[in-house]
């Protein structure tokens, strides 16, 4: 675990938006769809978010998951968010797992990346999957905050619906965000839908425009995906063993956690890359969407546009019209979600003001299967102190 | 340098901002002395590990200013390009003047400073939210505003609430509660003069809380109009440690003042919304460590239930009245600059 150099306490106070991890969430409704991505959008995201500075500085670099190709939008429907850390944390204060629950709405993209470390021992005991979430949205403001503030995920605050469309057991869900409907100077800002979902009955149904198809299956035709689930016979296998954690049923987030300077905003005074760890348990009432029938549709103006240009094959420009993806799969299940293992893997190094001594970059960079071994053999040394 | 890496979720309102005719209201109360003196203690005089070179201390004068903003057309300017990101907003802030002295190495106070600090605010745009934590590091609280200026002539009411528990308890639900109310129902003109006479400290305070304003509309910004705020982010898992910690100075000026007008604090109903959520600001910021409400004290808005943009608040809470002195309204254009970082904790 990485520890910063200067232990410096936090000013504690009652109304603060952040709540302790971990999380658990029983009950949660998943809407999930899956869609091609273009690999070199993730690439770039991918170089532009995590593989900062050199390759030898950090001991790591991170690129596209080439066997899972796809983007995956899940609209999340949280009745009972809490905190669960059973240790106490000492704010003078009633322990926040004590103090009630929040619910909310959020809905997200996520984009498999696999870090590789950089040598040969590395390269093996450093590399993990895990899931970069370029978008994310909330309904509840202290969510927002406490996403942004203390997990690094840039949680944007919206107006998020979902629920049956016009048949039942179908589905419609929507993303109203505050936007510029011009960047042009002087254009007030308003709230525009960003995001529509539409569906028909979940499968079997007669509502179908084409003859029903297994969606799932027709996922899997791709010869990526087969590769990765060739082992897995049924749909309740794919459920259980969380697809070798392919589809995200069972994800390491990785964000970059970062703030900028007040004066100099191009400066950042602190860096991280932070990843958790989000566990679904229980899962029950699995229901497919027919691709078919699943319209996606991203609002291309104004501001949006670049939003969209991270994940979307869009232009530099705002088109002004709806961008439609065809989604290869649709699903939704119930489960009960739980939000741990919060780690910086890396701390990038800090330049300071007022003369102050700079922070040196660390490491905590070894894979989650590999650390119990780290436990019994003892740390493994970084790739950059391996060369001083 | 690190650079920042920008993205869609963080490149909103970068400063400095300016709002262009900008309507505010100012609502002066009486705080407890004791007051704040935990609040500076805790945020800005303590070792967190080492102290900064500066020491804050209460005002002498127990006022506090509650202040009502409804930007109109509120932008960036950031990159000399006003205007940029335009959008409209009400903020709610409690303010107050404190004294900052500078502290030698060998623990010497010198060069006594009046600044303000905002320990209390809300803002209805999620936006400048997320700039004013991250960037300004005030801890500003995202809320539901309505303020109605036009159902009658010189008459306001002003309604805050934002999510959060009436009762902290594990089976309590967290849902959209009460904060504030106020209402302005202007009677006969006020005696400013009457009014300074009675309250002791008031004309002192009036001269330190207008002077940021350019009243005579001019632009020369020189104003004595410093804010501090404390900068902190957590861990990403110990509650008790940021990874930052910093003293920020900004200045709040503001230009081409018109329409000002005062008030009598009698024609003014202020009522703090009670509940577990906001028990310890009220109590460490307005009313008094360890006060509660009287046990007479009203509950529920006056005149029923109020919903704000369409969502349903709960007001059922017990209504905590605070008496106001003296209230102003005036139109202005404000700049807010960050000057610089004053101390960085962790060296």
């Amino acid at each position: 675990m990485i520890m910063g150099p200067q232990n410096i306490p936090f000013a504690q106070s009652a109304s603060s938006q952040q709540v302790p991890p971990p999380y658990h969430f029983p009950g949660v409704t998943v809407t999930s769809f899956v869609w091609p991505v273009d690999i070199s959008r993730v690439q770039t995201y991918c170089d532009d978010t995590f593989n900062l500075g050199t390759e030898q500085e950090r001991g790591f670099t991170y690129r596209p998951a080439a066997l899972w190709p796809y983007a995956t939008l899940q609209f999340l429907d949280y009745p009972v968010m809490l905190s669960s850390n059973p240790l106490p944390q000492d704010i003078g204060e009633k322990p926040y797992s004590d103090r009630g629950i929040i619910s909310q709405a959020e809905a997200l993209i996520s984009l498999p990346v696999i870090r590789y470390g950089t040598n040969p021992v590395t390269m093996i005991t450093e590399t993990s999957l895990e899931w970069a979430v370029p978008f994310i949205v909330v309904g509840n403001p202290m969510s927002s905050v406490c996403g942004r503030e203390m997990l690094g995920l840039g949680k944007l605050l919206a107006d998020i619906t979902n629920g049956d469309d016009d048949y039942p057991n179908s589905f419609k869900g929507s993303i109203k965000l505050p936007f510029w409907p011009s960047l042009e100077p002087g254009v007030q800002m308003e709230d525009g839908e960003f995001l529509t979902v539409r569906t028909n009955p979940v499968l079997p149904t007669f509502r179908t425009s084409k003859s029903p198809k297994e969606s799932l299956s027709t996922l899997f035709e791709s010869r990526e995906s087969a590769l990765a689930i060739e082992e897995i016979a049924s749909y309740s296998n794919l459920i259980n063993d969380a697809s070798l954690g392919l589809i995200p049923t069972n994800m390491r987030t990785v964000g970059l956690k970062q703030y900028r300077d007040a004066f100099d905003i191009e400066r950042a005074i602190y860096q991280s890359i932070v990843t958790c760890a989000s566990r679904y348990s229980n899962i029950s009432e699995f229901k497919i969407f027919d691709e078919a029938d699943i319209t996606i549709k991203f609002n291309d103006r104004g501001s949006f546009n670049e939003i969209l240009q991270v994940f979307l094959d869009v232009g530099d420009a705002p088109s002004n019209k709806f961008h439609t993806v065809k989604p290869v799969a649709g699903f939704r299940f119930m489960a009960d979600i739980d939000f741990d293992q919060m780690r910086v893997i890396h701390s990038f190094a800090i330049d300071r003001e007022n003369g102050l001594p700079p922070i040196p970059a660390q490491s905590d960079l070894t894979a989650e299967w590999a650390r119990p071994l780290k436990g019994f053999f003892g740390p493994l040394q970084h790739p950059a102190r391996n060369a001083k | 340098m690190t650079r920042f890496v920008p993205n869609f979720s963080t490149q909103q309102l970068l400063p400095p901002w300016v709002s262009l005719g900008a309507r505010n209201w100012v609502f002066v109360v009486k705080v407890p002395p004791e007051c704040l003196q935990t609040y500076v203690d805790t945020h800005f005089n303590c070792a967190a590990p080492d102290l900064a070179p500066y020491y804050y201390e209460p005002f002498d004068y127990p006022y506090a200013i509650l202040r009502v903003t409804k930007h109109d057309n509120f932008s960036s300017s950031h990159g000399g390009v006003p205007g940029t990101q335009t959008l409209r907003k009400i903020d709610v802030n409690l303010a107050y003047p404190v004294n900052r002295w500078r502290v030698s190495p060998g623990n010497i106070r010198y060069d006594k400073k009046m600044v303000w600090i905002e320990p209390m605010a809300f803002d209805n745009n999620s936006y400048t939210m997320f700039s004013s934590r991250e960037i300004w590091g005030n801890e500003v609280e995202m809320a539901r505003i309505e303020l109605d200026e036009d159902s009658h002539p010189n008459h306001i009411h002003v309604d805050v609430a934002t999510q959060g528990l009436k009762t902290f308890s594990p089976k309590s639900v967290s849902h959209l509660i009460g904060v504030l109310h106020a209402e302005l129902d202007p009677g006969a003109a006020v005696n400013l003069g009457a009014l300074m006479e009675r309250h002791r400290g008031l004309a002192n305070f009036g001269g330190l809380m207008f002077a940021s304003i350019g009243l005579k509309g001019g632009n020369d910004f020189k104003h004595n109009s410093e804010l501090n705020t404390l900068k902190q982010f957590r861990d990403v898992f110990n509650m008790q440690v940021a990874v930052y910690r910093a003293i920020i100075a900004s200045r709040t000026d503001h230009a081409n003042v018109q329409d000002m007008k005062f008030y009598d604090g009698s024609d003014v109903q202020l009522d703090f919304m009670w509940s577990d959520s906001m028990a310890e600001a009220l109590q460490q910021l307005v009313f008094g460590i360890g006060v509660t409400p009287p046990k007479n004290s009203p509950t529920g808005h006056p005149g029923g239930a109020h919903a704000i943009d369409g969502q349903k608040v709960d007001w059922d809470l017990t209504r905590w009245q605070k008496p106001v002195v003296v209230a102003a309204s005036f139109t202005s254009d404000i700049r807010y600059d960050v000057t610089g970082t004053l101390h960085t904790y962790g060296g």
